[in-house]
């Protein structure tokens, strides 16, 4: 904890609220969230269904408002960004995978992977060579032409990464990046997250039920109804990894 | 929070993509979803289509004038009906006599008042006359050949309809004597008119069976009395009364019989029907074989000689019948023809054979060409009985138009450069015109696109209620149409293209939305990674606005084209060359616009409501 202690944060949340109102109902989803998360970490977020962390990765990819609280990006508070300042930083700051890839399924691979580029303004031919750059990284160069219903899931997870790792965010939000995959694909996905987090020192917050995960965090935020239950660090769930692991199989 | 204000310059701007990019990205997207973009495009493309057919309509000089008669002009439209109106005024009888107008003339023609005289019945005189003259000329042409078949075509037509014909009309007709002796021999009989005259005279067969023939009363008493068995009479008295009124609604002649008595043909009836009745009685036999005789006297059959005679008719009566009245049925004469037909033309002998005559045959047999096609309207061919009307008609209309000659012929005097002068100085201006036609529904007249057309086929438009001062200034020359259009059908087209542009946009609108929340999730996506929302915007908005420019546009082309085509197979190709190329190009641009803005309508609301949505929302949703 000392040596993190120096570091500075990259994401911070104070007091993070979020209630969903539907149909006169009112339902807290986040009661009061205080995470701070430091550059270069790779921090899961863990919880049962229905706990709140895709409420809360929301929240801090700034796709969503806060009911109260406050997010800060790199020490600047959300809230006060207008939309184009947003969109900035939705473009180049910050990098999204998705459970469910959300793949663009007219394009095809290399035009999905370029689109964040050509939003950051790139031109043609830039974007052309960053994203086979990209495509080759993750392991798909050979099929760029491809569109994501012609690709196999782990590939479209793949995509989504090089999507997310476009305009060299630095932070990775990916909202259970496994959750659609099998056990291998799954972990070539993590391998992939652990290989940018340790060569290009980007932050990665994956919300996971994968425990697969768990091996690789330098922490992990355990949530419960809304709120942050323990934080612990790496070591301390070793141990427990290794029991989990071996009840599974 | 005090360090926000200040981090704030930290985070740069997201700046706005090229338009070039975001065409090349909805031009993309647009290709992808081809044919549900085309879906949307079908629904501008019929609206659009619609608009252009009324807007070429409107472009092309409608209507198509009439012919007007000579001294005459048309007001045609929402003033009063179409109406004809002199287009001259009256004119002074001095003026006329000036001009060198013969007395007689103006005489023929004065006005009520008798100081004027009307310009136009001169003018019409000379235009009946000439028309009377070449009438004639035509009828008396066409009757030369006709008049051959005057004598001889009614007979035929006889023939045709089954009449009697005597021997005498028919051998003076043309009927070859032995095909006539064959048909007097074919129908040898008696008819039933004459025969029961005959009876009636001479009164010698008894008096039942002249009762049966007269179609007589008789009570039983009598009939016993003259021999008939009891157990008949009783018989004949036992049928039930219905069956009796049916002889007679059938007869419709005589009132229905007395209580207790019978009418006669049932006596011969109720024999034909009971032959268990026929008793060893001489009278009764006897009656079995005359009765049925005189039932079909009393059925109007016509009967043979031979059988009246056998019946009791005595033979010199009988014979003297035939002799007297030596006609046959036009039937017989037919099927005489049908076996013989030397010398006889074979136009008689369609006419008698109720044939059909060709054209070419009737003119081989010198009809005049006209008339055969005249009696064969669309077709090849006429039935005979046809052209013996006509013939009959003929002599009729050489008398009229011989009447006509005679009547118009003083209009002839008047000298020409007398009624061109007279015609020059009186005739009628626009307004005086439009005064004289004011009807009720006056009111609605557009005289802001008046169209004056000229007997030589020249159009004029004129708006009046841009320049009304026109309207005194224009005069009218003989043969004039002037159309009023009727402003409510300019509402009412409007409103038409109107109602059927706000159909669809209501369509493109619908589908607008879907193709928008179909893309919830992709607009999503793109806003995570970094698309400011008035680029989501501005992609949808180019996206409709090129399918709403490509679909109207395609849309005017067919709105267009089929309109010119319609009015120029129906109306004749000159009214489609009355457009102006520029406002044809205008109807074009104004489709275009249009379509541009229906689209721009209905996508606008649904892209907002795309790019406002929260980034998180739109990922959620699936569709
Ligand atoms: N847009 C929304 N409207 C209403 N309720 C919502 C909305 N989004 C989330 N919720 C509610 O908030 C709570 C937290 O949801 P969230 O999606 O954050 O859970 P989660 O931890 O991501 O679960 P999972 O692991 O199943 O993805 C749930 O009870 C959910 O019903
Ligand atoms: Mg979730």
């Amino acid at each position: 904890m000392a040596t993190v202690d120096k570091k500075e944060y990259v994401v911070r949340t104070k007091d993070l609220v979020k209630e969903f109102t539907m149909g006169g109902q009112t339902l807290r989803a986040l009661k009061g969230i205080q995470l701070d998360i430091y550059k270069g970490e790779y921090i899961s977020i863990m919880g049962p269904s229905g706990s709140g962390k895709s409420t809360l990765f929301n929240m801090v990819g700034g796709l969503d408002k806060p009911t109260d609280g406050t997010v800060f990006i790199n020490d600047v508070d959300m809230a006060q960004l207008d939309a184009q300042e947003l969109a900035f930083l939705r473009c180049r700051t910050i990098g999204y995978i998705f459970q469910s890839f959300n793949l663009i399924p007219v394009m095809t691979a290399l035009e999905n992977v370029t689109l964040p580029m050509v939003f950051a303004g790139l031109s043609q031919d830039e974007c052309n060579e960053r994203g086979m750059e990209l495509l080759n990284m993750v392991g798909l160069g050979d099929r760029y032409h491809h569109k994501p219903t012609e690709l196999s899931g782990g590939q479209q997870q793949r995509v989504a990464c090089a999507w997310a790792l476009a305009n060299a965010p630095s932070i990775i939000l990916a909202d259970e990046p496994t959750g659609n995959l099998d056990l291998k694909t799954g972990k070539e996905i993590i391998d992939l997250l652990k290989k940018l987090n340790k060569e290009n020192n980007v932050t990665i917050i994956p919300a996971t039920h994968d425990l697969k995960m768990l091996d690789i965090s330098d922490r992990i935020v355990w949530i419960r109804d809304g709120y942050v239950e323990r934080i612990e660090e790496r070591a301390d769930v070793q141990l427990q990894v290794g029991v989990m692991e071996n009840e599974e199989h | 929070m005090s360090t926000t204000s200040a981090n704030k310059t930290t985070v740069g701007r997201q700046a706005q993509l090229p338009l070039g990019r975001a065409f090349k990205i909805s031009m993309n997207s647009l290709r992808i979803r081809f044919w549900r973009s085309m879906v949307t495009a079908g629904g501008i493309f019929l609206g659009i289509a619609f608009l252009a057919t009324v807007l070429t309509q409107w472009l092309m000089q409608w209507p198509v004038a009439p012919k007007v008669d000579a001294g005459f002009i048309r007001l045609d439209g929402q003033i009063n009906g179409p109406g004809d109106y002199d287009v001259y005024k009256p004119v002074p009888v001095e003026a006329g006599v000036q001009a060198g107008i013969p007395e007689e003339v103006i005489k023929r023609v004065q006005l009520k008042d008798g100081n004027n005289f009307s310009l136009t019945e001169i003018i019409q005189g000379q235009l009946q006359e000439k028309r009377a003259v070449r009438n004639l000329a035509r009828v008396k042409k066409e009757w030369q050949s006709l008049s051959k078949y005057e004598k001889d075509l009614p007979l035929y037509v006889d023939i045709l309809g089954g009449k009697d014909i005597k021997i005498g009309d028919a051998v003076k007709a043309g009927v070859p004597k032995a095909i006539v002796a064959k048909a007097v021999v074919h129908g040898e009989t008696i008819e039933w008119a004459r025969l029961f005259k005959e009876l009636q005279r001479t009164g010698k067969p008894d008096s039942i069976t002249l009762a049966t023939a007269l179609n007589k009363d008789i009570t039983p008493a009598q009939a016993i009395s003259a021999g008939i068995p009891k157990d008949l009479v009783d018989a004949v008295m036992a049928v039930p009364r219905e069956i009796e009124d049916e002889e007679e609604s059938e007869d419709s002649g005589p009132p229905p019989p007395k209580p207790g008595a019978f009418r006669g043909t049932l006596l011969a009836k109720v024999l034909d029907e009971n032959p268990d009745f026929w008793t060893e009685f001489r009278y009764v036999n006897n009656l079995r074989k005359v009765l049925p005789v005189y039932a079909d006297m009393a059925a109007e059959k016509d009967i043979r000689v031979e059988e009246a005679v056998k019946a009791g008719l005595p033979r010199k009566v009988a014979e003297k019948m035939a002799s007297q009245y030596p006609t046959f049925k036009g039937a017989d004469l037919i099927d005489i023809f049908r076996e013989q037909t030397d010398g006889i033309k074979p136009i008689y002998l369609a006419t008698a054979l109720d044939q059909d005559i060709t054209i070419k045959d009737a003119v081989r047999a010198d009809i005049p060409i006209a008339i055969a096609k005249k009696l064969a309207g669309s077709g090849k061919a006429f039935k005979g009985s046809s052209l013996n009307d006509l013939i009959k008609d003929h002599p009729r209309w050489i008398k009229i138009w011989t009447a006509r000659v005679s009547r118009n012929a003083i209009f002839d005097t008047a000298p020409q450069a007398a009624i061109d002068k007279l015609a020059k100085s009186y005739s009628i201006s626009l307004k005086e015109a439009l005064d004289e036609g004011k009807g009720p529904d006056a009111k609605s007249a557009n005289l802001g696109n008046l169209m004056i057309v000229n007997a030589d086929g020249r159009k004029v438009k004129v708006n009046l209620n841009r320049e009304p001062a026109l309207a005194a200034a224009t005069p009218l020359v003989s043969g004039d149409y002037v159309f009023i259009p009727d402003i409510n059908s300019f509402y009412r087209m409007w409103w038409l293209v109107g109602m059927s542009l706000l159909v669809c946009m209501v369509g493109i609108t619908n589908s607008m939305l879907m193709a928008v929340t179909e893309r919830f999730k992709e607009i999503g996506t793109m806003k995570c990674l970094g698309a400011l929302d008035s680029f989501v915007v501005l992609l949808l908005v180019l996206e409709s606005s090129l399918l709403g420019i490509c679909a109207s546009g395609l849309g005017w082309l067919l709105g267009f084209v089929s309109m010119v085509l319609l009015a120029g197979f129906t109306k004749g190709w000159d009214v489609v060359a009355t457009m102006n190329p520029w406002l044809v190009l205008g109807s074009l641009g104004v489709c275009v616009v249009a379509g541009m803005v229906l689209t721009l309508v209905a996508t606008i609301l649904p892209a907002m409501q795309a790019a406002r949505m929260p980034a998180a929302m739109a990922l959620r949703s699936e569709i």
